[in-house]
């Protein structure tokens, strides 16, 4: 029995325990998590309890986390029809890694140069290999977005490395 | 109403307003252009240009690139036969066959035409018909406002792609997530977990961004992608009236299809784009020459998801509820903008209204001029390599989240919304429902707040005495899941489930 469930279990599974368990872990925690209404004058207020949205959208969360649970065991897998590429996960990681750092460089480094520095690392890795093309792109693109957004839109990007500015 | 529909044109017709229109729809096509990279991505990064114009120019610069971006991805469709965005599917049945036979200058501008007189025609309906609709809108209440917004959510759960159960997980998801930091009512915190930066909760900018746009960054980068997609240049002659003529009934018969589709929340361009397909050929004297080259095979599909842009506003503007992600981005502008749809824009600044609804048309007429002498053009941005495009979308994503507030923590949300939307874009996951129910629950719960207060505690019998309009549309809620779940049985018993088209790295909604 146990190990015809565990046959049956797919990624959607897992998917359905972790939102189950988080479902759960928020409904319980809703009366430390939500604050209680001030009373005024010591009257307290006759509006919506602040608690009861939350309970009744946990509640909606596991219900329906429980169904996704069900469903996956009734509902066979999909054979998986598209497959993904070789060294797809190194790729997305890497990309990810990259916005990670770019968003941790942006207000160091300044949007200009954090940018080039991303396009230029990404296009390589990415398999582009004329460098004029990549400099023209790493160069020109993140400063006419500065112009743009500084000089016509008036708002403000992190313009020089930090410490440029006596950060 | 036509006193305040001139008001609004009169708005609208500035140099200003006519020049972003231009550059949305400039960047809206060259983003639908691009196979992989959808309307909604484009309207998600560029979104926060918007806020830093004026309202009637940022809001018409994003409608031009939402406009651009379902007319774009017709482009790629039809030179290489791949989708530029979901809502283009069809137009690769008889697109590439088109091109093959040397056509694909005529497949191109029937697309042009046929999207063009969709979307202006529905635009214009949408003028004339939502002003009558904004009335009736005006006249409920909180209790039945609840129930509205109750119902939205579940059509938008139950018609989101893949099966009923994970757009339900999604839609309560998103709900949760729209608890975290102060409640509409009394203000106080919830769920802040004591971290300081999500007392004010959590930003609907950086979600979308994250939910939209970074998740097809990653997909994109799956697959190697140093080599260009090989291009065939628009060939043949252009056109002609006779063809236009010929494809007359189509473009009217898939115009009124999308239009209608357009106003049911949830619903959208691509299965709009699939059912005019579908009419078409079932009317047509030589069904069989489908997908072997008829231009009604373009013409179909491409007026059908144009048309559907004019209806979803309706919904937005007069009750504040998103039909689908790309109104849910529009909302984003106009609550950035100080402005929140919904009856009270409607009675406070109807002509901003009517100005912004004058700028779909005058969008729409944008369209075909820049379509036109730009086909060439966009016709070679397909072949632009994405080992460029990725990183530049990248930094669009970051800088665009970042200018907003300046608040380095939408930079965690925008990570952290980016691993979720691709995690729930390999497990076939819909995260519209998640958009939905963040950007509905804070209304419902407030709407609630008031409803038990005008009841003084006794809402039931206040709801069964007083508000029978709310008793109705609450007896609609089971109808409806009932027949919805009916039909999710009836498709998986045929094998289908939720079935909906989609192709690869390409969404089911919204483009």
């Amino acid at each position: 029995m146990l190990d015809k469930l565990t046959d049956r279990m797919s990624a959607i599974t897992w998917f359905s325990l972790v939102s189950l368990a988080t479902a759960i872990a928020m409904f319980a925690l809703v009366p430390n998590q939500v604050e209680k209404p001030p009373a005024i004058f010591g009257m307290e207020s006759e509006g919506l309890n602040p608690e009861f949205f939350p309970h009744v959208v946990t509640a909606l969360w596991m219900l329906t986390s429980i169904w996704m649970l069900v469903d996956s065991f009734i509902t066979p897998p999909k054979p998986e029809t598209e497959k993904t590429p070789q060294g797809a996960y190194v790729r997305v990681l890497v990309t990810l890694g990259a916005a990670l750092a770019y968003t941790l460089a942006l207000v160091w480094l300044g949007f200009v140069a954090s940018s080039a520095v991303v396009i230029i690392m990404l296009s390589l890795f990415l398999g582009a290999r004329n460098p004029f093309k990549i400099g023209l792109v790493a160069i020109v693109v993140p400063s006419a977005v500065f112009l743009i957004f500084t000089r016509l839109l008036h708002v403000s990007l992190p313009p020089f490395p930090y410490q440029l500015i006596g950060g | 109403m036509l006193q305040e529909l001139f008001e609004g044109l009169l708005l609208i017709l500035r140099f200003d307003t006519l020049l972003m229109t231009g550059v949305g729809l400039i960047l809206g096509i060259l983003v639908g252009s691009l196979p992989g990279f959808t309307t909604v991505m484009a309207m998600a990064v560029l979104l926060p240009i918007s806020f830093f114009l004026d309202p009637l120019v940022g809001i018409p610069f994003l409608v031009g690139v939402y406009k651009g971006g379902i007319y774009g991805g017709s482009i790629p469709a039809i030179l290489v036969g791949i989708p530029g965005t979901g809502a283009s599917v069809a137009t690769t049945f008889d697109g590439p066959a088109l091109a093959k036979k040397g056509k694909s200058r005529k497949a191109l501008d029937m697309a042009l035409y046929a999207s063009v007189f969709g979307d202006a025609t529905s635009s214009i309906l949408t003028i004339f018909l939502i002003g009558p609709i904004a009335l009736i809108a005006m006249r409920i209440g909180p209790p039945e406002l609840a129930v509205v917004l109750a119902l939205s959510m579940a059509i938008i759960a139950t018609t989101a792609s893949g099966s009923l159960a994970k757009g339900m997980v999604m839609l309560a998801i998103g709900m949760f997530l729209s608890l975290v930091g102060q409640d509409p009512i009394g203000a106080v915190n919830r769920f802040t977990f004591d971290i300081f930066a999500v007392q004010a909760g959590i930003d609907l900018l950086p979600m979308l961004i994250g939910l939209f746009a970074i998740p097809e960054i990653l997909l994109a980068v799956e697959s190697r992608i140093s080599a260009a997609a090989k291009v065939n240049k628009p060939e043949g002659d252009p056109l002609s009236w006779q063809e236009l003529k010929r494809s007359r009934r189509t473009i009217l018969r898939s115009t009124f299809m999308g239009g209608a589709i357009g106003a049911i929340p949830g619903v959208g361009q691509v299965v709009a784009a699939f059912m005019g397909y579908a009419a078409a050929q079932k009317a047509a004297p030589d069904p069989e020459t489908f997908g072997k080259g008829d231009l009604d095979g373009i013409a179909a599909p491409e007026a059908a998801n144009n048309a559907v842009n004019g209806p979803t506003m309706v919904p937005l503007l007069t009750l504040g509820i998103p039909g689908d992600n790309i109104t849910a981005i529009l909302l984003g502008a106009f609550v950035a903008q100080g402005l929140r749809p919904g009856p009270q824009l409607f009675a406070d600044q109807g002509p901003i209204v009517y100005a912004l609804l004058g700028s779909m048309v005058i969008a729409c007429l944008l369209l075909l001029v820049l379509g036109w002498i730009m086909i060439p053009v966009f016709a070679r941005v397909v072949a632009i390599p994405r080992a460029y495009l990725v990183p530049l979308t990248l930094i669009f994503a970051v800088a665009g989240t970042y200018v907003y507030r300046s608040n380095p923590m939408d930079l965690v949300f925008l990570v952290v919304f980016g691993l979720f939307g691709y995690g729930a874009r390999k497990l076939k996951f819909d995260v519209t429902p998640l958009v939905m129910g963040f950007i509905l629950a804070p209304p419902l719960e407030y709407a609630i707040g008031q409803t038990l207060l005008l009841s003084q505690g006794d809402m039931f019998n206040y709801i069964v005495n007083e508000r029978p309009v709310t008793l109705a549309l609450l007896a609609l809620i089971p109808v409806l899941l009932f027949f919805v779940f009916k039909n999710h049985l009836f498709a998986g018993a045929k094998g289908r489930p939720g079935a909906k088209p989609r192709a690869r790295n390409v969404p089911t909604k919204g483009g």
